[in-house]
């Protein structure tokens, strides 16, 4: 790290007196943004509650949709509990049709408004609850897609409605739902920059921070998008091989 | 054994069954022919309640199963059904789509279930697909399979809801032969079905059902070859 | 290898915007950056932005005869939003400092402040002996940003100041450290007895000034003269009696 405090050292004056050539003022904007006083660990430590609350809030919301998915087609598949599909309706209805900042704002000064709350518990709540309505109109697609007859025939052995979901109609719900699924944890984790706003420091809020002690226009932004960018590049590559093994039992290729 | 009495169901203002009355008797086999749209599969399909009757009553071994108090679950238990798109759980394997219900509901240990699996397996010709997956199995197979998912609940009637109407010509033969070897060990069945050769040569009795009624119903051979109504000798002349 | 490519590609961009900077300004007009987050000296009232620093804008534009427009931004951008030329002048009660002259210029100074901290009557923090290690709220980039991390380094960065008083009064923090007249401010906006503002915590003199791009020595000059002229002539004094009504007369 010597050689590049020298690199700047050799031009900070010239910084100051603001006469930099232009390969100058990019190496300005790098050494600034990312090697000096360590900053990369700024990104780094973001990076880190960035992916603590992504990988909490997805299970959260996946878990939540899926009881949410449930109670929605309730009325549809028992009839008793019509009220149960009406609330889950409504709770999606309301998440969807209001921005998660104004969702964030709320639970974090209105309903955690004087509870002294760890900021990543508060994040992952709030993304937690965004994330189960889309997550549970996905299911609620998923679960329709299966083909009736499918009910039919786990009914017809005698198993119980619950049993059929569970081992019969839910697994491949889930697997037809896997491809839009992913695509709402890749939004999850880019969503989470909202946190930013209420002083949590993630990976936006790093950048945030980095550009109020070096001024500069959006290098910091340039590189917490890079990090973004290349966990979900990951994330992406990880969901194809998943959707691979999968489709091996629509082709038989997965038998012993 | 199975005794149905008024039974009627309407879907949304159109009556599919006007006033069913039956009685199956024990190892009796039953075949139920008619035009599409007569109400045969829902007739059959309110036998193990998959539909639910809006009146009439069904009795099983004397017990009335159309009660409200009566558990859906243990009548679907003495009924196999097989369906004309097999309707396998394609998640898992042969060996699981048939060991499924066993070990969930009579508490049969896995290896026991195995046990039971592979010899109807066996009995049908399969035993080498036991590990496939449902895609890759041919139509025929996927049928002889759902049969013997059924077959594995123990059931004292198996009802065939059209099964082989899905099959490709030259795989019916496999599937029939199954349901004849079946009817030769005295099963109880009900067969809603188009394939005439089996009515005659497997069936104790034949009803012909039109328009939500049973129009006619006797011995096959007399049904088929001297048909009393109208409606009967019209349907025969179109299929035969 | 594709990520050397997206570098280079953010570098270019870089490059362009860089050399782009001060060449995307209307002419006829002087175009401040200003957060309007920080009364008195800037915040929204109905549709304008009014304050302190926004009469000594009109001051300098009327100088140079031009029309004075108003941007209002987070107060962590106004130093980026000169450096890439969105704006020609940052008036936001921003003190000068070392470190932001990395990235521009400043006037004279025409006030001077210091950081308050604002704490609960109940709550743990009472001196500069408890402040230290205790959880503080700031306004991101702020010179109460930079004072707060002296003492601690559970701080919490806001885009508002109020949002972190709003924390501090929940008692999800322990005190709150921003620009004495701003906290002053919201403190009698708030009306809450149960905040109070510390003065036994020594910080430093801080002086606001007009932040200006780097390399424009002649804008930089004209500012001075007409700071120099409102501090003569009574303008600066009738303006900050104007937002400080009968208070102290800290200038």
């Amino acid at each position: 790290m010597a050689v590049f405090d020298q690199w700047w050292a050799a031009i900070q004056e010239r910084s100051v007196a603001g006469t930099l050539g232009f390969w100058e003022s990019i190496y300005k904007e790098i050494y600034l943004n990312f090697i000096s006083d360590a900053r990369y660990m700024n990104y780094l430590r973001g990076l880190r509650v960035t992916l603590i609350v992504s990988a909490l809030a997805a299970m959260f919301g996946l878990a939540l949709g899926i009881l949410l998915a449930l109670g929605r087609l309730s009325s549809a598949r028992v009839g008793r509990f019509r009220y149960l599909s009406w609330a889950a309706g409504k709770y999606i209805n309301i998440i969807r049709g209001t921005p998660m900042l104004l969702q964030l704002l709320i639970i974090n000064f209105g309903v955690f408004g004087s509870v002294k709350m760890d900021k990543i518990f508060i994040g992952v709540i709030t993304c937690g609850l965004n994330s189960a309505a889309y997550v549970a109109e996905i299911i609620r697609g998923g679960i329709q897609s299966v083909d009736k007859g499918q009910v039919e025939a786990g009914r017809s052995l005698g198993l119980t409605s619950s049993l059929t979901m569970r081992l019969i109609i839910f697994p491949q719900a889930l697997k037809a739902a896997l491809p839009a699924l992913c695509n709402e944890f890749i939004t999850l984790i880019k969503e989470t920059s909202i946190l930013a706003y209420i002083a949590l420091t993630e990976l936006t809020k790093a950048a945030d921070y980095i550009r109020s002690r070096t001024y500069s226009p959006f290098m910091p932004y340039i590189i917490s998008g890079l990090m973004y960018l290349a966990v979900v590049t990951v994330l992406t590559k990880v969901i194809a091989a998943l959707e691979r093994r999968l489709r091996q039992s629509d082709t038989g290729a997965g038998a012993r | 054994m199975i005794r149905v009495r008024a039974l009627a169901k309407s879907f949304g203002g159109l009556a599919v069954l006007r006033g069913i009355d039956q009685h199956i008797k024990h190892g009796e086999k039953v075949v139920v022919i008619g035009p599409s749209g007569s109400g045969k599969s829902t007739f059959l399909r309110c036998l193990n309640l998959l539909e639910t009757p809006d009146s009439g009553s069904i009795t099983l071994d004397g017990e009335e199963i159309t009660s409200p108090k009566y558990d859906v679950n243990r009548v679907r238990r003495k009924m196999g059904m097989v369906f004309q798109q097999f309707n396998l759980f394609p998640h898992y394997t042969v060996l699981g789509n048939i060991t499924l219900a066993p070990t969930r509901l009579i508490g049969l240990d896995k290896a026991a279930a195995r046990r039971e699996a592979m010899a109807l397996l066996e009995r049908v010709g399969l035993a080498d697909k036991a590990d496939a997956y449902p895609v890759q199995l041919s139509g025929g197979q996927k049928q002889r399979v759902a049969i013997v998912r059924a077959l594995a609940m123990k059931p004292e009637v198996m009802l065939f809801d059209e099964p082989t109407s899905a099959l490709d010509p030259e795989m019916v033969g496999e599937v029939l032969a199954v349901m004849i070897e079946l009817a030769r060990e005295g099963m109880t069945m009900v067969v809603v079905t188009h394939e005439m050769g089996f009515a005659r040569e497997v069936a104790d009795r034949a009803l012909f059902m039109d328009e939500g009624v049973i129009v006619e119903e006797g011995a096959p051979r007399s049904l088929l070859e001297s048909p009393l109504h109208q409606r009967t000798r019209d349907f025969l002349s179109k299929v035969l | 290898m594709r990520k050397t490519l997206s570098l280079a590609v953010g570098l270019l961009i870089i490059a362009s915007l860089v050399l782009a900077a001060g060449t995307a300004l209307a002419a006829g007009t002087l175009t401040m950056g200003t957060n309007a987050e920080f009364p008195p000296f800037e915040y929204v009232e109905g549709d304008d932005v009014v304050g302190v620093d926004v009469e000594i804008a009109a001051e300098i534009a009327k100088d140079l005869g031009l029309d004075l427009v108003i941007e209002n931004m987070a107060f962590d951008s106004v130093i980026p939003a000169l450096v890439s030329g969105q704006i020609d002048i940052g008036v936001a009660a921003m003190t000068v400092k070392p470190e932001r002259l990395n990235s521009v210029d400043f006037s004279n100074t025409y006030y001077n402040a210091r950081q308050a901290c604002i704490v609960r009557k109940d709550g743990k923090v009472a001196d500069e002996e408890t402040l230290a290690g205790a959880a503080i709220g700031v306004q991101n980039g702020t010179t109460g940003d930079y004072a707060a991390e002296e003492y601690s380094q559970t701080i919490e960065r806001y885009a508002k100041a109020l949002d972190a008083v709003l924390e501090l009064a929940g008692g999800k923090l322990d005190a709150v450290i921003v620009d004495a007249p701003v906290a002053q401010n919201i403190l009698d906006a708030l009306g809450n007895d149960d905040l109070i503002l510390l003065d036994n915590i020594a910080f430093e003199d801080e002086f606001y000034a007009v932040a200006v791009p780097k390399g424009k020595p002649d804008l930089v000059e004209s500012i001075n003269k007409t700071i120099d002229r409102i501090t003569q002539d009574g303008t600066l004094d009738a303006i900050l009696l104007k937002y400080f009504p009968a208070t102290e007369g800290e200038e």
